[in-house]
């Protein structure tokens, strides 16, 4: 009696390890997701860049259901952050009071929630000692939001110039120099010349 | 301290009062423990005494000794003697006999190791050892600048109590009771005096933290205060255990009394409260007086008028012309001579108005006039460096290079905001801080910065940088932390300061090595980050919060306005939600971010807060839980109106 006990409580923790691990592993496979999406993910960035050189600013969701948005609106002299329930009309009159061209920022919006992007904006770097920028886009994918995944944030970089990579595809400082480049604290793999992905447990 | 305080009044108007029932045992069990009013008044003279040398070194950054002791000696001596004399007369009256030491003991102020004439002066000269002793402490504690230093204030009262302590214990555990041996002698009774100095320290030099403190904790420090009161009702005065660690706990109540008294910043305009105060005002006089006027005219009342009347009627015959005699003789001598002593030997002159205000809500902060003090100007720095022309590779600090150091050295000149700690470190600290030099000594900055890189060493303040050759090696080195990457002379800076000031948190880790930026080795908690403002760049810092426990506010929009209008304040807050980094619902419930809070005002229900951080100035709307959720820490710097 005893053993048939013991017997069933040890299938049932190799059956909770076997989920565990199969929910960690799914969430793992992700290499393809920047292909599946590539149309929205390219018309982000590219919304972003145009509108973020009339004036730099960038986007975040607060919340999981993406109803909140909190922006960052960047004058000479301050930045401004508010957070407003997405389509709320206050958010048209702060942008426009500012300058800021709403109705792309809005289009912009619409996107990264259809995308579940929950953070884009613009980083610079420092590559010989030249300034240079990239988009750092972070998506929040409902696919990784499983419990025993901590890195549940999908982050693509774009560069504006082609990158350099080792052969394991890490992306590195320079052709020369093999260097393994960090950016924000995360090293990144690559997915074309001028993008690369990470996973992190945060999204900036 | 500028106004009086009228609680220490009423707690003086108690003392006496419980010292008179102790001499008149009408009430058995009150006379029984009544003999801690003289505790009471150890703590409060310990308070008050300190008090004056923390104001006058507080607002002119030195201390007189010479005009300290004459003005005591106005306010002791005159009434002593006085008194003395009564005395004196009345034992010629009753045809006492006593030799000439007792004499001289009283006028020596030894009467606490042989006896004297009064009886109730020992507690006098313990007052008297304790100004010599307060003033050499002081003293010595300015010398080496250690007056402000909160550690060692502790210190130094710990090591006193302890050693009193131990000698109570000694004694009272090996010798049989007698008074002259085990309770008057100064050597056993400093400690009490010395909790109210502790006391004073905190209220000084860390208003806000003893505010804070008093206030979050009074109804436990109140209970705690109310069980030690009562031992030495409960034991007799010769038991050892009252006379060792009995005595710490009834001297520790008191502070703690009068701590969460000044804490709770009542108001006492109550009609009511006008004898007590006056009472308490005249208290010295009183107990002077109250073994020998007190009794006489008790007695010879209720032999004459209501002879076989109630010891109660004795009672009252006896308070009230004690209350009566004291108040006569403080009129007729004590404030006679005050009033001679403001006029030949008046208070400090001080250099800035000072207000002291007691804030709602319990955070006590002075607000001085003009607290922005700007010791050079941009334009000075600036041309300062247009006068370094080639600047040559430095030895000291081979990977720093020269064009982008005095680039960057111009840029934080120019634009003091932009000064940016880098992306993944832990710097923001000293970033931080870094905006009281570049605002307000840019040219001391600037040649501070120079000379470090040109000797590899340097000095600031009372301070010498000489950095460990890991950190020379490192700057310059830096990568992948955004702007920080092109500013050498900003790593520099951050990493000198990350290795010369050490906190708890460096711990594990006290030495650089490649990657510390972004380990516990350049944390800056807040104990460190007030200390390095307090110490290197000479600002008064008054703060309030802590590393893991928020500050409690009793308004905290109107403690931060007060606080941007009167200093450089600077916000201790967890960035976990400032600047949140994931959607976790549960994140780690401490501060690792300090920004400069430049400005604050209320948008309806929201305060708008304006701050700096990360190489820019940020205005947002926040929620006033919100801001209490994420504050952990507020510090206050006003630059400090002398040069020490």
């Amino acid at each position: 009696m005893m053993n048939k006990l013991r017997y069933q409580a040890l299938s049932f923790l190799a059956l909770l390890y076997t989920c565990a691990v199969a929910i960690s592993c799914t969430s793992l496979n992700i290499t393809n997701y920047y292909h599946k999406h590539q149309s929205t993910l390219d018309s982000i960035e590219s919304g972003f860049k145009k509108a973020y050189q009339e004036k730099p600013f960038s986007i975040e969701f607060t919340d999981r259901p993406f109803k909140h948005v909190s922006l960052e609106l960047m004058t000479d002299s301050l930045t401004y952050i508010y957070e407003f329930a997405v389509s709320e009309r206050r958010m048209d009159d702060s942008l426009r009071k500012y300058g800021f061209d709403a109705p792309a920022i809005n289009a912009l919006i619409t996107k990264m929630r259809s995308a579940e992007c929950t953070w884009v904006n613009n980083l610079d770097y420092y590559n010989d000692e030249k300034k240079q920028s990239l988009i750092y886009i972070s998506l929040w994918p409902r696919i990784f939001n499983s419990p025993f995944v901590n890195k549940k944030y999908y982050i693509l970089t774009y560069f504006s110039l082609p990158q350099y990579f080792d052969s394991e595809g890490n992306l590195l400082v320079r052709r020369r120099l093999k260097r393994i480049r960090k950016i924000n604290g995360e090293t990144f793999k690559k997915i074309n010349d001028k993008v690369c992905y990470t996973l992190s447990d945060r999204f900036r | 301290m500028n106004r009086r305080l009228p609680e220490l009044d009423i707690l003086r108007c108690i003392a006496i009062l419980l010292i008179m029932f102790r001499h008149y045992y009408i009430f058995p069990s009150l006379s029984k423990g009544a003999w801690i009013g003289v505790d009471l008044f150890f703590v409060l003279s310990g308070f008050l005494v300190s008090g004056l040398l923390f104001q006058e070194y507080r607002q002119t950054g030195k201390i007189n000794p010479r005009r300290f002791f004459i003005r005591r000696g106005f306010k002791i001596y005159p009434v002593f003697w006085v008194a003395l004399l009564f005395y004196l007369g009345y034992y010629y009256y009753k045809h006492y006999t006593y030799g000439a030491g007792r004499v001289w003991a009283e006028l020596l102020f030894v009467q606490n190791f042989t006896p004297g004439i009064m009886g109730i002066s020992w507690s006098l000269a313990i007052e008297e050892h304790f100004y010599l002793i307060l003033v050499l402490f002081t003293v010595w504690a300015l010398k080496k600048d250690w007056i402000r230093r909160q550690r060692i204030a502790t210190y130094c009262f710990i090591s006193i109590a302890l050693i009193c302590l131990g000698l109570r214990t000694w004694l009272s555990y090996s010798r049989p009771f007698d008074s002259y041996t085990h309770f008057f002698p100064t050597y056993l009774r400093l400690d009490a005096l010395f909790a109210g100095v502790l006391l004073s320290w905190f209220y000084q030099f860390r208003p806000a933290l003893f505010n804070d403190f008093f206030i979050r904790y009074r109804v436990p420090l109140l209970l705690c205060m109310l069980a030690g009161l009562s031992i030495p009702f409960l034991l007799d005065i010769e038991n050892p255990l009252l006379l060792s660690i009995g005595l710490t706990i009834i001297y520790s109540s008191f502070t703690v009394g009068i701590g969460v008294l000044l804490a709770a910043n009542r108001r006492w305009d109550h009609p009511a409260w006008r004898p007590v105060i006056y009472i308490g005002k005249c208290s010295y006089s009183i107990y002077l007086v109250h073994l020998l006027v007190g009794p006489a005219v008790a007695h010879f009342c209720t032999n004459h008028f209501f002879p076989g009347s109630s010891p109660y009627v004795y009672a009252i015959i006896y308070v009230l012309a004690n209350i009566a005699s004291g108040i006569l003789l403080s009129l007729g001598v004590e404030q006679f001579f005050l009033r001679l002593r403001d006029r030949w030997f008046p208070k400090f002159i001080t250099i800035t108005i000072t207000l002291f205000c007691v804030l709602p809500g319990g955070q006590a902060s002075p607000l001085h006039a003009g607290d922005s003090v700007v010791t050079s100007s941009k334009q000075e720095a600036l041309l300062f460096l247009e006068k370094i022309q080639n600047l040559d590779s430095s030895i000291y600090w081979p990977n720093v290079r020269p064009r982008w150091f005095m680039e960057n050295l111009q840029t934080n000149i120019n634009t003091p905001l932009a000064m940016y700690q880098g992306s993944n470190t832990n710097f923001c600290g000293y970033a931080a801080l870094s905006y009281l030099p570049l605002h307000e000594d840019p040219l001391g900055y600037v040649k501070f910065m120079l000379e470090l890189y040109r000797e590899g060493h340097a000095r600031w303040g009372k301070i010498t940088f000489d950095p460990s050759p890991a950190v020379k090696l490192a700057a310059g080195t830096l990568h992948f932390k955004g702007i920080l990457d092109i500013r050498p002379a900003d790593q520099m800076w951050f990493l000198i300061l990350a290795d010369q000031f050490k906190g708890y948190l460096n711990f594990f880790f006290p030495h650089y090595h490649p990657g510390s930026e972004n380990t516990f080795w350049a944390s800056v908690n807040f104990g460190k980050f007030n200390r390095i403002i307090e110490h290197l760049l000479g600002y008064e810092v008054r703060s309030v919060g802590s590393d893991l426990i928020r500050p409690h506010f009793h308004d905290l929009f109107d403690y931060l306005s007060q606080s941007v209008k009167t200093g450089t304040t600077f916000l201790y807050v967890n960035n976990n939600y400032l600047h949140k980094k994931n959607h976790n619902k549960s994140r780690a419930s401490f501060p690792t971010h300090f920004i400069v809070l430049t400005d604050i005002w209320k948008t309806g229900e929201d305060f708008t807060i304006v701050y700096w951080d990360y190489g820019g100035r940020t205005l947002r709307q926040v929620r006033p839980s919100f801001l209490k959720k994420i504050l952990f820490g507020v510090s206050r710097c006003t630059k400090k109106a002398y040069d020490e």
